[in-house]
């Protein structure tokens, strides 16, 4: 929580610092980084034909903030969840994560089973499709019991009671506690994602398009929902999203990305109402 | 203009809009200086398109000054023009509200959840949040019916009171207002005069722009003179 007035926050370090994060596919050259980005307007290298996902990409999250990612598909911002997450490997560059004793692990370094450990107990995602959040191949409760098991649980009634007390609270009713997801709307879905992400009590939570392609009803209880469990957790979430609506609602601040590069960031308010950046501009503008 | 131990004092306040698109700029404020104290209503007076609406927005830092100092009094002074984002946010959940002139919210939030957010920002406990967020819905003249409600089925001038109540209810001390009664009938906008009198008597420093000059003058402790747009305030 803040402190006093003029220092809050800034005495408590951030949850998790990226420095200089970057991903090439392919063989890289000399020449990548400077082929490339928002005065390229490219991200595959000319010269060598590499694709530059995401270059020095610089980011603090702070405990219990949602911080904001928009830009278009391409801008590489689903990159920074799949590093974020573990799921791939950097080129080059930081991911440093605090730990609740105050040292610093740097995710980068980690080997294989150490970054499974990390994802199954401190990181939590939640991705646009379904099919890669959830297991179709069993039920709900199944679900939330299966991430369970990963991260340590063995004892049956306390999955249990955990997978009811999630159900509930995502406000999937305790009669589809046995029904396989496919059997579950959209929206449905997409709160299943959740409660399985949220679990074993993540410190981060990675949202990655989470209401795209959702009725507008549908995902304004998302939204809601994603809001309440912040408030109630003060789990800290990086959500990536097109959508300059989703970014205003849930984000207090927020990173703007363009071909593999960060070009602006800022307060959510700020990077919509005054925003610096020509690519900004026009994405605020197309958008209202 | 009292001077003596503003609250906020701006400096040199200057900003313009570049639209990189149309390779345009376009004027909003150059080289505005005031302050106000606890206890003071400063109301911002102007054209159209003199940028009152650029100076509160300013201060609250949806925009970003181009040049200037916006200095907030305290231990130590913060100069809101240049902090860092994270200052900013522990500033407006603390200190500052600014009454916007369209209401923002969540879609499925009930008129007093929306009410009692800032509250809860603030580390009150859900019962306390809630029983004053139904005070200041009460004061604002929201009839109960419609609390558990989300505004966004409300009429333009009951919005615009909920988006009053939420700004006040957590009782900040340093106050925007952007014509917060231009969407109201008389009685709405008595009882808003009511409620902005009384934050001011209870401390609160309060900067508005009000589209009626008779709640100038019968408001304002102090007038601030925005010139035409394009030129620069007077030193």
């Amino acid at each position: 929580m803040t402190s006093g007035w003029g220092t809050p926050m800034l005495a408590e370090p951030p949850l998790l610092s990226v420095r200089g994060l970057t991903r090439i596919h392919g063989p890289g050259c000399p020449r990548c980084l400077d082929s490339t980005g928002d005065a390229a307007g490219r991200n595959d290298c000319p010269h060598c034909r590499s694709v530059v996902a995401i270059a020095g990409v610089d980011f603090d999250l702070w405990p219990g903030e949602i911080l904001g990612i928009i830009g278009e598909s391409g801008s590489g911002k689903s990159t920074v969840v799949r590093l974020l997450h573990l799921d791939d490997r950097p080129t080059q560059g930081s991911i440093r994560l605090r730990g609740g004793d105050g040292g610093c692990l740097e995710l980068t370094e980690l080997d294989g089973a150490a970054r499974r450990r990390l994802r199954d107990t401190r990181l939590g995602i939640v991705y646009q499709s379904p099919h890669l959040g959830l297991n179709f191949a069993i039920s709900a409760g199944g679900n939330i019991a299966e991430r369970l098991l990963t991260a340590g649980e063995r004892r049956f009634a306390a999955m249990r009671e955990r997978a009811l007390a999630l159900l509930a609270r995502t406000e999937i009713p305790r009669s589809r506690l046995d029904h396989r997801p496919a059997q579950f709307s959209g929206g449905m879905q997409q709160r299943l994602q959740i409660a399985r992400a949220l679990a074993p009590g993540p410190e981060l939570l990675l949202l990655d398009e989470v209401t795209t392609g959702l009725d507008v009803s549908v995902q304004a209880r998302i939204l809601d929902l994603i809001m309440e469990l912040q408030h109630e957790l003060g789990v800290a979430m990086v959500a990536v999203t097109h959508d300059l609506g989703v970014a205003r609602l849930l984000a207090q601040r927020t990173i703007v990305m363009r071909c593999g590069r960060i070009v602006e960031h800022g307060l959510t308010d700020q990077i919509l109402e005054d925003p610096q950046h020509p690519y900004t501009q026009q994405l605020v503008m197309s958008a209202l | 203009m009292t001077t003596a131990d503003p609250l906020l004092a701006v400096s040199g306040l200057s900003k313009s809009f570049v639209l990189h698109h149309q390779a345009k700029r376009i004027a909003g404020v150059h080289g505005l200086s005031f302050s106000v104290a606890r206890g003071q209503l400063c109301a911002l007076v102007g054209a159209s398109g003199s940028g009152k609406s650029t100076v509160l927005k300013c201060i609250y830092r949806t925009y970003r000054p181009a040049a200037g100092r916006i200095l907030l009094a305290g231990e130590p002074p913060i100069d809101l023009a240049s902090c860092d984002e994270h200052a900013v946010l522990a500033v407006r959940r603390h200190r500052l509200s600014f009454i916007t002139q369209f209401l923002h919210c969540v879609p499925r939030q009930s008129a007093l959840e929306v009410v009692a957010a800032p509250l809860l920002a603030r580390g009150v406990a859900r019962e306390e949040a809630r029983a004053r967020a139904r005070r200041q819905l009460a004061e604002l003249g929201i009839p109960e019916r419609l609390w558990d409600v989300p505004p966004a089925t409300f009429s333009g001038g009951e919005r615009q009171r909920v988006n009053i109540a939420r700004a006040l209810v957590a009782e900040p001390e340093l106050l925007l207002a952007d014509e917060p009664t231009a969407s109201l009938d008389a009685d709405a906008a008595a009882l808003v005069e009511r409620a902005l009198r009384a934050r001011r008597a209870a401390g609160g420093a309060i900067i508005a722009v009000f589209h009626d000059p008779a709640l100038v003058a019968r408001l304002a402790d102090a007038v601030v003179h925005l010139p035409a747009p394009g030129v620069p305030c007077a030193a």
